[in-house]
């Protein structure tokens, strides 16, 4: 598949300024050959440290339909075009969710709603202050044009810091990662900042684990006193960096990605295969049972 | 073998990188200008340089304008200094000697200015600095841009509301042995990364004379307590086994300005008590549903 990943500035609670900045994304991936799926950063429509704002930039279910049409106005998102973007959302029970939506240019109902499940709570990060925790981790079947069926499951900045959420993807057999994140920029000891090393390590690593693709999105720009990195990037399914956007500067990366190269990963590296789930799950619940629970 | 400085280390191509762009990011935030106008107060001094560097790499020399405040008794190596980094950038500049306007200060009390404490009389020509660079920046159309380093933040070596305030503290996040290395990096001239650091309040005086530790101690001791949130007695006992060779009262240190908590004994340093220096909005107590800084805690930047 075609696969863009659009690294964009984002501004704190303007979503009428962010749905512009989203459709020139899309416009642009559209001058360069267009893409079947377009991966946008964490809260990309809202910005992300909204603090006691954010109720003023959240959106309920008919008023990120509205949003969605207005993305999609005269034909910005192609029919056949998968978007993942983020926003903050209002749930019919009243809680916030930072959550990040897969929706297909041709259709308003979302293929999938991811909503964060770990929401980092310590040092500078407080989402926990003011959004709820997702209790689930989701994946969709995109079907392409070629006739290929991709399995896609979604991650939102921390989740990826959390090897069970990767297990749960490899459990559920996914082709392609998506993670979108605002990512602060920390660690200027070395050559690269340290939030860079640190991630791509942990992409590279998971990517090769579940021979798996893994699409990074992260925002640039920053919001008060801290500032996001960019560095998007896609991961082969043997680890390998394929493609690097730039950092601090907003960038797009178009990159076409295929499934054999994920049977070539699998059959060299069983992993998956090999893995033993019963044994998992009955350690898991052993060792938490013993451990964690009162 | 162990690198004594390691901890403190910056790549200093990506600090200046980061904060180039807070300050084009910053202006654009406030004034909708990402080439807007900056006023930064030039002592001459390491941290003011650098940030005099930082701005004019910003934002072109021609949007940065440097003002050198001597009192009568400052150094005059310092009004010499300064103007080497403004010829060295080709930024605007004004002199204005702020001696009348203190001593005026002091009339209008119907005190004697030989009354006051130098450190009382220190803090009026600090807060006077302020006010001529708040001047500036109201009659340019330009914003205050800060001088102050992480290191004199966390000891309180500041003046509330004087050298503290600004639109943008660009360098706040960098101990003095930090800002001296990306000083040294861009090209600050060297008689100005040589000289003992000095708010030149009152003649003859160095920060580390006044501190009573090297800026080296002071910046070893704090990367740890603040960056690494190692507790005092890790501290100490590290400090001891990689550097008790330098003749540096580690000990000293670690208790003057990390204190002592322990279940027995309650002794802030003097990072804790500085605490109220940093914390600028005042200490509001709580009646309505939202108060300010408690409940409602915006971003700054909204919809920016």
């Amino acid at each position: 598949m075609r696969l863009a990943l659009a690294q964009i500035d984002c501004r704190l609670g303007n979503i009428p300024a962010n749905i512009a900045t989203h459709r020139a994304a899309c416009a642009a991936i559209q001058a360069q050959g267009g893409a079947d799926l377009v991966l946008f950063p964490e809260l990309s429509l809202t910005g992300y440290r909204l603090r006691s704002d954010i109720y003023r930039a959240m959106l309920n279910a008919a008023d990120f339909a509205q949003v969605w049409a207005m993305l999609c106005a005269e034909g910005a998102v192609p029919p056949a075009m998968s978007v993942a973007l983020g926003y903050v959302e209002l749930t019919d029970r009243s809680a916030l969710h930072n959550t990040t939506a897969l929706l297909r240019g041709d259709n308003a109902q979302p293929l999938l709603v991811h909503r964060k499940v770990y929401l980092p709570t310590y040092g500078m990060f407080e989402e926990e202050r003011y959004m709820r925790p997702g209790c689930r981790f989701r994946i969709a079947d995109l079907p392409m044009a070629d006739g290929d069926t991709w399995r896609v499951g979604i991650l939102c900045c921390e989740d990826a810091w959390h090897s069970s959420a990767w297990l749960i993807m490899q459990a559920y057999g996914v082709d392609l990662v998506l993670i979108g994140s605002a990512s602060p920029g920390r660690g200027v000891e070395a050559e690269r900042l340290g939030s860079q090393t640190s991630w791509y390590g942990i992409l590279s690593t998971h990517a090769e684990l579940l021979g798996c693709w893994v699409a990074f999105c992260n925002r640039v720009g920053f919001e008060d006193d801290i500032h996001f990195w960019g560095g998007s990037a896609v991961f082969a399914p043997t680890g390998e960096l394929l493609a690097e956007a730039r950092t601090m500067e907003a960038d797009l990366l178009c990159c076409t990605i295929d499934k054999s190269a994920i049977t070539t990963a699998r059959l060299m590296t069983p992993l998956a295969a090999d893995e033993q789930w019963p044994l998992t799950l009955t350690e898991l619940k052993r060792a938490v049972s013993e451990r964690w629970e009162e | 073998m162990f690198d004594r400085r390691s901890l403190l280390n910056i790549n200093p191509e990506l600090v200046h990188r980061i904060l180039v762009e807070a300050i084009r990011h910053t202006g654009e935030a406030i004034t909708g200008k990402a080439r807007g106008r900056w006023v930064l107060n030039l002592s001459g001094g390491l941290d003011s340089s650098l940030v005099a560097f930082l701005a004019a790499d910003a934002v072109g020399p021609e949007n940065v304008r440097a003002l050198l405040l001597p009192y009568k008794t400052s150094a005059p190596s310092s009004l010499h200094d300064a103007m080497q980094v403004v010829e060295a950038l080709g930024i605007d500049y004004r002199v204005m000697e702020i001696t009348a306007a203190v001593e005026g200060l002091y009339q209008a009390k119907g005190m004697e200015i030989a009354e006051a404490s130098g450190r009382a009389r220190g803090n009026v020509m600090a807060r006077m600095r302020m006010i001529f660079g708040y001047e500036e920046c109201e009659r340019w159309g330009a914003l205050m841009i800060g001088t102050s380093n992480k290191t004199e933040a966390l000891l309180g070596y500041t003046t509330i509301w004087g050298d503290n305030a600004s639109a943008l503290n660009l360098i706040c996040d960098l101990y003095k042995t930090q800002v001296r290395q990306l000083a040294r990096s861009i090209g600050v001239p060297p008689v100005i990364l040589e000289k003992a650091p000095s708010a030149d309040l009152e003649p003859n005086q160095t920060d580390e004379s006044d501190i009573g530790f090297s800026y080296y101690a002071v910046d070893t001791v704090l990367v740890r307590f603040i960056d690494h949130m190692m507790l005092p007695q890790q501290i100490k006992t590290q400090l001891h086994e990689q550097q008790g060779d330098l003749g540096i009262d580690w000990e000293g240190c670690v208790d003057k300005l990390c204190g002592i908590t322990t279940r027995t004994e309650m002794r802030p340093g003097l990072v804790d008590i500085m605490e109220y220096k940093r914390r600028l909005t005042p200490i509001v107590p709580k009646i309505s549903r939202a108060t300010i800084e408690l409940d409602y805690r915006p971003p700054k930047q909204w919809g920016r």
